[in-house]
């Protein structure tokens, strides 16, 4: 018994001091920028945002430019990318344990490549409505996220069951052709060659609460749900036939995670472009420190996948001010060593 | 055993043989260009031309012209227009499916863009010079020069650079008359609009070239950047460097300018309230006051004779009261 109530304080510790450091991270960003607003004015502006305690804090002799630059430029960004951060990795878990594959990432099924071609396409035809204040090239994305991912998943399945390397390989093989129209399309439409490869680069820049809306709750709700499934996911790394079993539906838990995935991917890509490298390290990383657990590592993985996005994007933002690096460069530069140095220091421990 | 001798010897000469056409064919193009022609010394209309000349285009290259072009390929729409104002209209035999100035132009056969060039149609036309903006890779330009054709590369991207681009190729094609006197031309209007900028308050200007994923503007050393400063204004974005800068919206925000600018090719995909509409920008100054204005994107994006064009719809846009006629 001792042991597992341990185990509950050891989950709780580890939720509380993440979620405190994202919280202390979006207060933290919240200040900085390129634009000088002292720090105890941005602090009065973000709490003024919240609304119940808002009213506490007077605002009136902020000047109104700071107060629009906060709470309509930075605030969202800051919320975006968080949202985009956790749902990036939450994927990259799932589908890392999914495919038994230690390289999976959220794109991995051919998502991006059908994202960007959508993208493209909305671009190329230069439709000028939104709906909701969703732009038409969202939606396009959206759509061709989610209809590679079902094009994918149909080349796969056998009758009703879907194996795990034919899904891989189907996934490779649909994202390279997508990729090539995509790439004629660039050619052929080369005035908006340069439009596409800033969608594609990724950016929070010009995103607004209408971004934030849109995804918020999808992936919310999806991360409560992939985190029900987290015992299933358990079972599935031990091998699809033990976890047959041990009585889990293999091939239903495998629909119900790829469609949910795919719809949370999906959400992410349209509002934010592709950015790389957050949905592989962030669970490895995680991983090497809650173990590999999913009814940890999923709540876990979201909430440090949050606040390194949270990070890489004020980072983006900030460090060559008054220009801005696309988010996708950082995620890479510094996702990538600081792997590095956890794996270092795991082996090391191990000896 | 003796067989597989038999074999061996087989592929030896094979490949022997393939190594030798290999070689056979690569040995054509080492022939010299510069062959015993006679120098033909060529007298031009305007009689001022005496070939052989050498040129510098660019890139700082040497060039050596034989003769007086005929047959000239353009390879950029900036630079056809170039050539059209200097009177070579006729001499253009092939142009890039982008240019479309002046009209005439479009029924000229048309060898690919700046991208991909249609290399088979460039030497079915024949010409003896392709002036071309970016450089094209090696392979193509060993290509052009292998067939004796002149290659000029220019790309300009201030106004003193195009106007030195009308000079060269003036002299290269013998109409250094005309290139002088569209060169004074716009010399004297750029110093007309000087003379009535210099009293005026310089207002604070902001120039989006686009607003997708993320604000990009012209920052300092940038041609939107000269011409936003020769006109009267102050690029806010000074301290962003380079032609196709992203910038931070805080960041525009926070300085607040008095005019917003953008041009037609950006607007396509919205429309005019749009701007409103975005995040942050209905508390700039430009956009409170209405001062939005949209510029033709084709002038903003030639460096050509029509630069001086394009500066005068940039002052005029940022002192529309300087400039009532």
């Amino acid at each position: 018994m001792d042991s597992l109530i341990l185990q509950k304080r050891k989950r709780q510790f580890i939720y509380g001091s993440l979620f405190l450091i994202l919280f202390m991270t979006i207060v933290v960003t919240a200040t900085m920028g390129t634009a000088n607003i002292k720090v105890l004015e941005s602090l009065k502006i973000v709490i003024h945002q919240i609304p119940l305690l808002g009213d506490i804090v007077d605002i009136s002799a902020v000047q109104k430019n700071y107060v629009v630059i906060i709470q309509s430029v930075r605030l969202p960004r800051i919320m975006l990318s968080v949202l985009v951060g956790i749902g990036l990795s939450i994927s990259g878990v799932t589908f890392q344990g999914m495919l038994k594959n230690p390289m999976a990432d959220p794109f991995i099924i051919g998502i991006s490549s059908g994202a960007a071609l959508g993208a493209t396409i909305g671009i190329v035809l230069r439709l000028q409505w939104a709906i909701l204040g969703i732009s038409s090239i969202s939606i396009f994305a959206f759509f061709g996220a989610l209809g590679t991912t079902f094009l994918v998943y149909n080349l796969a399945r056998i009758k009703a069951k879907v194996p795990v390397t034919t899904l891989l390989l189907a996934g490779i093989a649909v994202g390279q052709f997508l990729t090539a129209i995509m790439s004629f399309m660039m050619v052929a439409f080369s005035g908006d060659m340069h439009r596409i490869i800033f969608w594609t680069l990724g950016s929070f820049s010009t995103k607004s609460w209408t971004q934030v809306k849109m995804i918020f709750i999808p992936v919310l709700l999806g991360w409560g749900l992939l985190r029900f499934y987290a015992k299933d996911l358990n079972a599935m790394l031990l091998g699809e036939e033990s976890a047959q079993h041990l009585g889990i539906e293999v091939e239903r838990i495998k629909k119900i995670l790829l469609a949910l995935n795919a719809f949370i991917v999906a959400m992410v890509v349209s509002v934010s472009g592709i950015i790389g490298f957050v949905g592989l390290i962030i669970p490895h990383i995680v991983r090497l420190m809650v173990g590999p657990d999913h009814r940890i590592l999923i709540p876990a993985a979201g909430l440090v996948g949050g606040i390194f996005m949270l990070m890489a994007d004020t980072i983006a933002r900030i460090i060559i001010a008054p220009m801005e690096i696309p988010v996708g460069i950082i995620t890479a530069l510094f996702g990538g060593p600081f792997f590095i140095f956890l794996l270092r220091r795991k082996k090391n421990s191990l000896l | 055993m003796k067989n597989l001798m038999r074999y061996r010897l087989i592929i030896t000469i094979l490949l022997l043989i393939l190594i030798s056409i290999m070689f056979g064919c690569s040995v054509k193009n080492n022939e010299p260009i510069e062959n015993n022609e006679p120098i033909e010394n060529n007298r031009t209309e305007e009689g001022t031309q005496n070939y052989p000349i050498e040129i510098t285009d660019g890139t700082g290259s040497n060039i050596t012209l034989l003769h007086n072009p005929e047959r000239i390929i353009s390879l950029a729409p900036s630079h056809t227009e170039i050539l059209y104002a200097l009177g070579l209209g006729d001499k253009v035999v092939g142009v890039t499916q982008y240019c479309d100035f002046p009209e005439e132009v479009k029924d000229k056969p048309k060898v690919g863009d700046s991208f991909s060039i249609d290399l088979e149609k460039v030497l079915e036309l024949e010409p003896d010079m392709v002036i071309q903006y970016w450089g094209m890779n090696d392979e193509l330009k060993k290509q052009l020069v292998d067939a004796d054709i002149t290659l000029l590369t220019f790309s300009p991207e201030s106004i003193s650079q195009t106007l030195e681009t009308i000079r060269i190729i003036g002299i290269a094609t013998g109409t250094e008359e005309k290139a002088g006197e569209i060169i004074s031309n716009i010399k004297e209007k750029q110093q007309d609009i000087a003379a009535k900028v210099k009293d005026a308050p310089k207002v604070k200007v902001f120039y989006e070239i686009e607003y997708s994923s993320a604000l990009w503007t012209a920052g300092e050393g940038s041609f939107i950047d000269e011409i936003i400063t020769l006109g009267g204004g102050e690029n806010i974005a000074k301290d962003a460097e380079g032609a196709y800068a992203q910038y931070s919206v805080e960041s525009l925000i926070e300085k607040d300018p008095e005019i917003y600018i953008t041009n037609t090719f950006n607007m396509e995909l919205q429309s005019y309230t749009d701007i409103k509409d975005r995040p942050g920008f209905e508390n700039i100054r430009a956009v409170k006051d209405g001062r939005i204005e949209i510029l033709d994107g084709n002038l903003l994006s030639r460096p050509s004779q029509r630069v001086i064009e394009a500066l005068e719809l940039m002052a005029r846009a940022i002192h529309p009261e300087l400039f009532e006629n």
